[in-house]
């Protein structure tokens, strides 16, 4: 169910003179009572202050500790609530809070003595402004906690910049050397350094709970699109305790990765893409490498440089990890979902084949057949004059010089032109079978396999009646039997399924790039050439029978149509195994791309 | 309520191409993961539903989205988000035009259209002396089908599918323009239906033929539903929001 971000933060609150500091805690006992005696200890602001520690489901007995300071300082308010994450806990403090002025801190934080005060002169000062943001600071002078907050400020300068593109990180360098100063570039990250007045939330919504982490991205971007700047402050500190293991900051690391991905996959409109692998090896290269120079830079040491460099590795190649391991879930969840919605194959050929639609396919198919030559006879004849010149003209070139090698070298050249020829005309009509018609594909519910199909029996037909007449030529010169009649019939069955499985994969292609007609034409006078028409394979080199014959398709099905009209069928088991399996597969496959691909190639045709 | 129609936070996102297509460029941007194309919402969480034997008139400005639910509803594309649940499957009418053939004669184009509405030659045969008159072009039936005017195309296409045997229509514009004669035959034709458990949606800029014949309407403004109700009170909305 869809929650409202956008509702008022607490409309039974009085907006009074209150400053609220809510504290966010889960199993945390020590770390919030170290923040809260830093709070306790507030000088006077000037204003009522009350702190609410808001309890997102601790079970370390968090509650017996706050209920037991309350006693004591009866300002403390307790707001438990049942484990729900950071956003849910700001947005539950948010809207108990009483206040005018509403500080989020988290009980990793340790706020200084002057802290509330400093909140409530600036917001005094500055009358316009509704969001502040101090600049944070580790807590504590280990190791670690210096080399998390380093790559927490980088990643927070990082944010200033426009995208990850090379100028952008000379923009960074820039930054690098510009001094601290007061300005409403910088996001609200980290959101547990700043300070709202509660109108804010009136305007923008509360935090969105679908973020773990990244909520505070999510807010920046929200006050932008409201019009109220971001004010950053770098003259008070906050502390932040950082995460002591490097286990623990990794986890965190790659968490923040996934929610980031998040991030980008909401405000973006769509998914972002994950970076190619150079892309990324050069991004978390340039970030550690940038953040560990600035850090050897501001304490002018060399060892801290070598010492930093490869903890930031670690935590950029976790973020990195976090983040393409969302892209990549994201990416699963859509495929599923895209696979939930859209027909089985199966079910799209059930739906082919019910009787409506057989009977369309057979009006289809009926209609272009008469509105072409070959609704009759004669016209079927007359297209043949093509072929027959084509193989004269090869006759008299190639004759002298192949044909004394091949008996019945006319036969050869025609088995070999008919189904090149058929070949290139039909891929070339089926390419456009989309395109052409769609009119037809985006107003109409005709199966669009029955367009493919109605088209590709109209060359069928074509076959069918080049074929009769190489058999026609076959029986004259006494080479067809029974055998190869029996023959023939699966040889042109397969091939016609690699020419619909290729015109499948062309006609999808043309949808998505305009030129794919030419480079086809282009491609199909090679096929020609690079097809034994006219030639025989034992009169190439090596290298060029072996390219003929295992790097076009159509070589095996002219080697069988040739064992056929030329030896009485005398094709080899395994010979019609390879046309089967060539044939087969590129329709499966072709078919397969068609039900995958189709929805975005119709919208692109 | 029997639903014949249920829609569910229906949404449709077309790819637009960001520029003219290219195989360098497709390649290019396959490498790069980068899109060819940008997203155009044509829809966004649509809900409702359509109860059996309901007519529906479907209204917005140009653009708002209704011939994209119209062919969501037919099955012609798919949602890119929400549910959709048709209890029938339609016969949809989008351009009188479609699945004929110029080059053909008249009555090879009528059974051709009728096996698109479900018919056989052997059912179309015995009504195709009505399907010509009905569309006034009786001497005609050899004649190619590029010799009919536009208005005989329309006729032609809407006497064929007023005998198609269907339980769900769907009509996108199909029905303006027409002369008095068949307006009226179209007129008799949606009374015939009112009483039926024929569900119709249809989408027309006549007022006066949606209020006759719809009993409830949908308005759809820049992809999103804006109200839904009597057909009446929406046409009126509309009519009043200018």
């Amino acid at each position: 169910m869809k929650q409202n971000w956008n509702a008022v933060s607490n409309p039974a609150a009085s907006s009074s003179q209150v400053f609220s500091i809510v504290v966010l805690t889960h199993n945390r006992r020590e770390l919030l009572r170290a923040c809260l005696a830093s709070l306790i200890g507030q000088a006077d602001p000037g204003l009522p202050i009350e702190i609410l520690v808001v309890d997102d489901g601790s079970t370390d007995g968090t509650g017996d500790l706050v209920r037991g300071l309350q006693k004591a300082h009866p300002h403390i308010r307790y707001c438990p609530q049942p484990h729900r994450g950071i956003a849910a806990a700001r947005n539950h403090g948010i809207m108990s809070a009483a206040g005018s002025l509403i500080a989020i801190v988290a009980d990793d934080y340790q706020l200084a003595a002057d802290y509330a005060r400093t909140v409530v002169s600036f917001f005094r000062e500055h009358p316009d402004a509704k969001v502040v943001r101090f600049k944070l600071a580790a807590a504590d002078d280990t190791f670690l906690s210096r080399v998390g907050h380093a790559y927490q400020e980088a990643s927070a300068k990082r944010r200033l910049l426009d995208g990850w593109t090379f100028p952008g990180y000379g923009g960074m360098w820039r930054l690098l050397r510009e001094e601290e100063k007061t300005t409403t570039e910088h996001g609200l990250e980290a959101a547990g350094a700043a300070a709202f007045r509660r109108e804010v939330f009136d305007r923008v919504g509360l935090f969105d709970e679908s973020f773990a982490r990244a909520e505070d991205s999510d807010f920046t971007v929200r006050l932008r699109a409201a019009g109220i700047p971001i004010h950053y402050y770098p003259f008070h500190l906050v502390r932040h305790r950082y995460d002591s293991s490097l286990r623990s900051v990794l986890r965190t690391s790659y968490l923040s990765g996934r929610y980031r991905w998040r991030y980008y996959a909401k405000h973006a409109g769509r998914p972002v893409k994950f970076p190619p692998l150079v892309r990324l090896g050069f991004a978390m290269k340039l970030s550690a490498l940038y953040w560990a120079c600035w850090r050897a830079r501001q304490t002018g040491s060399l060892t801290r440089f070598v010492m930093y460099l490869p903890f930031m590795f670690c935590i950029e190649a976790a973020t990195k990890a976090g983040f393409a391991a969302e892209a990549r879930a994201a990416r699963k969840a859509e495929r599923a979902a895209a696979a939930r919605r859209s027909p089985r194959v199966l079910a799209r050929l059930r739906r082919l084949g019910s009787r409506t639609n057989r009977r369309v396919l057979l009006e289809l198919v009926r209609a272009n057949l008469k509105s072409s030559d070959y609704h009759s006879l004669l016209g079927g004849l007359w297209s043949l004059l093509g072929t027959g010149a084509l193989l004269a003209s090869l006759y008299f070139v190639f004759g002298r010089h192949f044909g004394a090698a091949v008996r019945g070298y006319p036969l050869y050249l025609l088995a070999g032109i008919v189904p090149v020829n058929f070949f290139i005309t039909a891929t070339g009509h089926l390419l456009k079978v989309f395109v052409n018609n769609r009119d037809i594909a985006l107003n109409s519910t005709i199966p669009r396999e029955s367009l493919v199909l109605s088209a590709a029996s109209l060359h069928g037909w074509k076959l069918g009646i080049e074929m009769l007449m190489c058999a026609a030529v076959s029986l004259a010169y006494g080479f067809f039997s029974l055998r190869a009649a029996l023959v023939l019939l699966p040889v042109i069955l397969f091939f016609l399924a690699l020419v619909v499985g290729v015109g499948l994969f062309l006609a999808l292609a043309l949808c998505f790039a305009r030129d794919v007609e030419h480079v086809w034409t282009i491609l199909s006078r090679l096929f020609f050439f690079a097809s034994p028409v006219f030639y025989t394979l034992d009169s190439l080199s090596p290298k060029a029978r072996a390219l003929v014959t295992y790097g076009n398709p159509l070589t095996p099905f002219l080697t069988a149509f040739r064992g056929v009209f030329l030896q009485g069928g005398n094709v080899t088991a395994a010979a019609l195994a390879q046309c089967a399996l060539l044939g087969t597969a590129t329709l499966v496959l072709g078919y397969l791309a068609f039900v995958r691909l189709e929805g975005a190639a119709m919208d692109r045709a | 309520m029997n639903a014949s129609v249920e829609v569910r936070e229906l949404s449709k996102c077309y790819m637009v191409m960001r520029r003219q297509r290219t195989t360098l460029r497709a390649v290019r941007a396959l490498l790069r993961r980068d899109p060819l194309t940008r997203e155009l919402w044509a829809l966004r969480d649509l809900s409702f539903t359509i109860a059996r034997g309901d007519k529906v008139a479907l209204i917005g400005r140009n653009g708002s989205g209704k011939t994209t639910l119209l062919r969501l509803l037919a099955g012609i594309i798919e949602p890119s988000a929400g549910s959709l649940r048709l209890e029938q499957q339609p016969l949809a009418l989008f351009k009188f035009w479609i699945g004929q053939n110029a080059d053909l004669p008249v009555i090879d184009n009528i059974y051709l259209f009728g096996a698109v509405c479900g018919m056989g030659r052997a059912e179309l045969r015995p009504m195709i002396v009505g399907i010509l008159q009905a569309a006034g072009i009786a001497e005609l039936g050899f004649a190619p089908l590029q010799d009919l005017s536009t208005g005989q195309l329309q006729r032609l296409a809407l006497s064929i599918i007023f005998r198609a045997p269907a339980d769900f229509l769907i009509f996108d514009e199909t029905l303006a323009h027409l002369d008095q004669d068949f307006a009226r035959e179209c007129d008799a034709f949606f009374a015939r239906l009112a009483d039926s458990s024929t569900t119709v949606i249809l989408t027309s800029h006549d007022a006066g033929f949606l209020r006759r014949h719809c009993r409830r309407a949908i308005w759809l403004d820049g992809g999103r539903l804006r109200l839904e109700g009597p057909a009446g009170a929406v046409i009126d909305a509309y009519a009043g929001a200018g």
